[in-house]
């Protein structure tokens, strides 16, 4: 089985979809990781879990959770982290993320995430969760920003404030969606450079890069188009926050042809690279 | 609004039921609080959908997009009252017997709710737990008596189904996107559904097959299944081959027979 992957080596990584495995298997392609959906991988045994584990002999893997409805206020599904923890140990996961969201009856079927208000009252239950999920799983988390099509007028807190304080009193990871920040900009006016600008760079453990879908006036979330323009170049703006940020290209439906995706692949590890460059350039010139 | 009430009422209103109190709640740039509520509810509705597509795929392309969107819906309806969401799929096949009883224009499809039982089986078999390596040697080496003592143990993934229709022609003629109706042509019995390795097996199987694994499942060992023993065992073999027998275990007690 290959290392466990630590966050400052993990480069770019990619979500892994049944459809590519053989491919993957077969070309070995240079990707640093893959990142499985916890939903689709919570089962006995089968070719889902098998094919992870083929894919963890010569990668490493994170987990992506849906159903983990830390922002709902429905008691903790106990089942189902046992089952998340029994999953992450057999596959000896390098890190597990889920999102700050709240989620509807039966929906982590479905996979729409409803959005929190961003008020005390949802930040400290929201906060209360992950630390009880965190001491069940025995590692710290990372919650990511969903895309958001509603927001509610009675929020106190932006969208980055609500995040950096979630992740200080919770002591968990931020898992940073370029794409979403971008979708949630043209849907309800967060500038998206704010929010990014107010997380705090320490706790930016992972970054999502995916493509956005037009729905008439709104954008949607998607995971199934191209990453587009606007959201490849607030991803340079991210990195060079957060340099050297893992970034994953996230592919959920339309999955193209694998060289498509690595496409993708390629050019944020081009852009990794650059802000990291310039990152040096800029510690050189300080000296 | 409180987070707990914020939240019922959103549950509610992508039901389906008017929520005024969220009219004043929610917002965005260029939406309506009641179109910003629709977005919600027809993407929960086409994911819930999709998601059924996955797991009942011959179903889906049997009814055809609108009423399996239709039926998606029902079984959404169902959760919001309160039915079991876990594991999601598991009331579909119940549900689909009165959707077709309600729908003239489908009560051809007789089918149906068989099929969509079998596609929930399979759905079953895919995850099931994985079966472990059968100690032969160990069942070999036993006299004749304590072998017939033992209890066979059927594959985590196996179900067995009876249907008057020829399901599996059906579904494989679905799925190749060809007409279905000359499948029909072909008789029903018994299928013996199961995973062997990471592949997904239907089989036919006769009367005889189905009695003694019915009767394995129940727990009987082989000397209680039926009044053939030697026929019994004559299968035994082939069931251990095919993979729908995993295990031989001892009889609870450990106690050796009285011929031993």
């Amino acid at each position: 089985m290959s290392d466990y992957i630590h966050w400052s080596l993990a480069g770019t990584g990619l979500s892994l979809r049944s459809c590519n495995v053989d491919e993957i298997m077969r070309d070995r392609p240079d990707v640093r990781w893959f990142e499985a959906l916890v939903d689709t991988h919570l089962v006995d045994g089968g070719e889902a879990l098998h094919s992870l584990e083929r894919i963890r002999e010569h990668y490493p893997v994170t987990l992506h959770g849906l159903g983990f409805a830390l922002g709902s206020t429905a008691p903790l599904d106990t089942g189902y982290l046992v089952r998340i923890r029994a999953l992450a140990d057999r596959i000896d996961a390098s890190w597990i993320s889920d999102h700050i969201c709240f989620t509807s009856l039966g929906n982590c079927f479905s996979h729409e995430l409803l959005p929190l208000p961003y008020t005390e009252e949802a930040l400290e239950h929201i906060s209360s969760r992950i630390r009880q999920v965190q001491d069940f799983l025995g590692r710290r988390i990372l919650l990511e920003n969903p895309a958001r099509y509603l927001s509610y007028n009675h929020s106190t807190l932006s969208e980055g404030e609500f995040m950096a304080e979630m992740a200080r009193r919770a002591d968990c990871y931020l898992l940073l969606d370029v794409n979403n920040t971008y979708v949630t900009q043209h849907n309800l006016g967060a500038d998206a450079l704010t929010t990014i600008d107010q997380l705090p760079p320490e706790r930016v453990r992972e970054i999502h890069l995916a493509g956005f879908e037009v729905c008439d006036d709104c954008l949607l979330g998607g995971h199934n188009h191209p990453i587009r323009e606007p959201v490849w170049k607030l991803y340079e703006e991210a990195q060079k926050r957060f340099t050297g940020t893992p970034t994953l290209i996230e592919w959920e439906r339309n999955v193209p042809e694998l060289r498509e995706v690595l496409k993708e692949v390629k050019r944020a590890k081009k852009v990794m690279r650059r802000a990291q460059d310039g990152h040096r350039l800029q510690g050189v010139r300080s000296n | 609004m409180r987070l707990a009430d914020l939240q019922s009422a959103l549950d509610a209103a992508l039901a389906g039921k008017d929520r005024p109190d969220l009219q004043n709640l929610v917002c965005s740039l260029h939406r309506s609080p009641n179109d910003c509520i629709a977005l919600y509810r027809g993407l929960l509705r086409d994911a819930r959908a999709r998601a059924l597509r996955e797991r009942f795929p011959a179903c889906a392309a049997v009814l055809g997009s609108g009423h399996f969107q239709h039926l998606a819906d029902l079984y959404s309806e169902q959760l919001a009252a309160g039915a079991t969401a876990d594991p999601f799929g598991v009331l579909l096949p119940d549900l689909i017997d009165g959707y077709c009883t309600a729908h003239p224009d489908l009560h051809h499809l007789s089918f149906l709710s068989d099929l969509t039982t079998l596609e929930w089986n399979l759905h079953l078999a895919r995850g099931a737990r994985d079966d472990p390596a059968i100690d032969l040697q160990a069942w070999a080496s036993l006299p004749e008596s304590e072998q017939n003592r033992m209890r066979a143990i059927t594959s985590y993934s196996l179900s067995l189904q009876h249907s008057q229709w020829p399901l599996s022609e059906i579904r494989a003629a679905v799925l190749a996107q060809q007409p279905w109706q000359p499948a029909l042509a072909n008789k029903g019995g018994w299928l013996c559904v199961h995973r062997q390795l990471d592949r997904l097996c239907i089989e036919r199987i006769t009367e005889e097959q189905a009695m003694i694994l019915n009767g394995l499942r129940q727990g009987l060992n082989l000397d209680q299944i039926g009044d053939d023993l030697r026929a019994i065992r004559e299968q035994l073999p082939l069931m251990i081959a095919r993979g729908w027998v995993c295990r031989l275990q001892h009889p609870p007690d450990g106690t050796p027979s009285e011929d031993n």
